[in-house]
């Protein structure tokens, strides 16, 4: 039967027709036939009458209307599937434009956030990948971050929320510790030259901050887990993001680059660039 | 093949006619500032008939303000929180703690201590930098509070 399968026009071609009738009458009378065997059969016995009519029982004439009828169905539905396919296809490239054109975040969330793209830039980014983990240990080169680490720290955060790395030359200017409505704020400024880098939190389960930005979008990067929102305002790049009821914002004229690392390096991740 | 263009036109006239409220909105909330990155603000009950208006503020990476902090607090009353009537106005001359001196973050607040129970009330905090190229300011409302 497979090879009926697999070959079945070639066997039809060497058998009277007779025998294919008799093949038939047997097939039609299964309780399931096979379909492609009758359908051949027929076609090979169509063939045949092109040249010499026969006539055919009423039980396989009503058959082969039926196949017929399922033969022009079948080409609608195809017909049908390939225009569903083309609207998919439309759909499919609309939504490309539409995540191509908007801001990172729409495209991220719609994907999990397994990759992410700027202007410049395009990258897989795994959350969960295995960094050396030194969680314990805040280390790092630059005496302005120890000071901020300290005092986050004797305010109660836990939480991993001061960088370990900025870019060279940037040292500690300015370090504030404000009490605010159910909590407190540190803020901290790193200058070099006319270049900042400020790191603000505001530790309280009940204040909001607005960010200040230009009418680009809002790009999402997700770090162990944690979405960082960056923004654009007026040359200056502006990082958000919330870990255990701090509220963190870092504001800088550095690169993008540059933020991408000092992002990482929170997570004891990546001090290198 | 005639419907499924226009099908796909029609998709694409959906899909610009959504697109366009959307961007409309992100303009419109739009406010970027040369001279100020973040700002929180609150009115924080400290009795029932006391609250302190607060805010703090964090100047824009390389803006360098000698001056930063709040120039004017307009203090909103309201019987019904509909009809709101302005009933107080700190400036920076009469509360120099609303502004400082060299500084990239400041944080400050104010007191009133005689609202009324059961009104509304709400403040305008007119932020306020100023450093060698200029002076900028940017009005923000803070939410409104049930006494």
């Amino acid at each position: 039967m497979r090879e009926i399968k697999t070959c079945p026009n070639q066997e039809w071609q060497q058998m009277p027709t007779e025998a294919l009738d008799q093949i038939l009458q047997a097939e039609l009378q299964k309780e399931h036939p096979n379909e492609e065997v009758v359908l051949s059969i027929l076609r090979e016995l169509e063939e045949r009458e092109k040249d010499i009519p026969v006539e055919r029982t009423p039980e396989i004439l009503e058959i082969r209307n039926k196949l017929n009828k399922h033969d022009t169905s079948s080409k609608q539905s195809i017909q049908k599937r390939r225009w569903l396919a083309g609207i998919a296809a439309a759909a499919a490239v609309i939504i490309l434009v539409i995540m191509i054109s908007s801001p990172t975040a729409q495209a991220e969330s719609l994907l999990d956030i397994l990759f992410r793209w700027t202007n410049s830039i395009f990258e897989f980014i795994d959350p969960n990948k295995n960094y050396p983990n030194t969680e314990d240990d805040f280390v790092t080169d630059n005496p302005g971050l120890q000071q901020l680490y300290d005092k986050v720290t004797e305010l109660g955060v836990t939480e991993s929320v001061v960088p370990m790395w900025l870019p060279e030359g940037f040292e500690l200017s300015d370090l504030k510790e404000r009490p605010i409505p159910r909590g407190n704020s540190v803020h901290s400024n790193f200058k070099n030259g006319d270049n900042d880098i400020s790191i603000t939190y505001r530790i309280s389960t009940d204040i909001s901050s607005q960010i200040e930005k230009e009418e680009a979008g809002v790009e999402l990067f997700e770090f162990r887990k944690i979405g960082h929102f960056i923004v654009e305002n007026e040359g200056a790049l502006s990082v958000t993001w919330t870990v255990d009821g701090v509220k963190c914002v870092i504001n800088t004229n550095v690169s993008k680059d540059d933020i991408y690392t000092i992002i990482k390096s929170i997570y004891r991740s990546e001090l290198t660039q | 093949m005639r419907k499924c263009i226009r099908f796909i036109c029609m998709i694409l006239i959906c899909s610009l006619l959504l697109a366009v409220p959307a961007y409309a909105e992100s303009a419109a909330e739009s406010r970027a500032s040369a001279f100020f990155s973040s700002h929180s603000t609150d009115l924080y009950e400290t009795s029932s008939t006391s609250f302190q208006i607060w805010f703090d503020v964090v100047s824009n990476a390389g803006s360098s303000p000698q001056e930063l902090g709040a120039s004017e607090i307009a203090l909103y009353e309201s019987a019904d929180g509909q009809s709101w009537t302005k009933i107080k106005t700190y400036t920076m001359d009469d509360y120099p703690q609303m502004v400082d001196q060299n500084t990239t973050y400041h944080a400050e607040y104010v007191t009133y201590d005689t609202a009324i129970t059961g009104y509304y009330y709400t403040a305008r905090i007119t932020f306020y930098a100023k450093n060698s190229r200029g002076i900028g300011e940017l009005d923000v409302y803070t939410e409104i509070i049930r006494m």
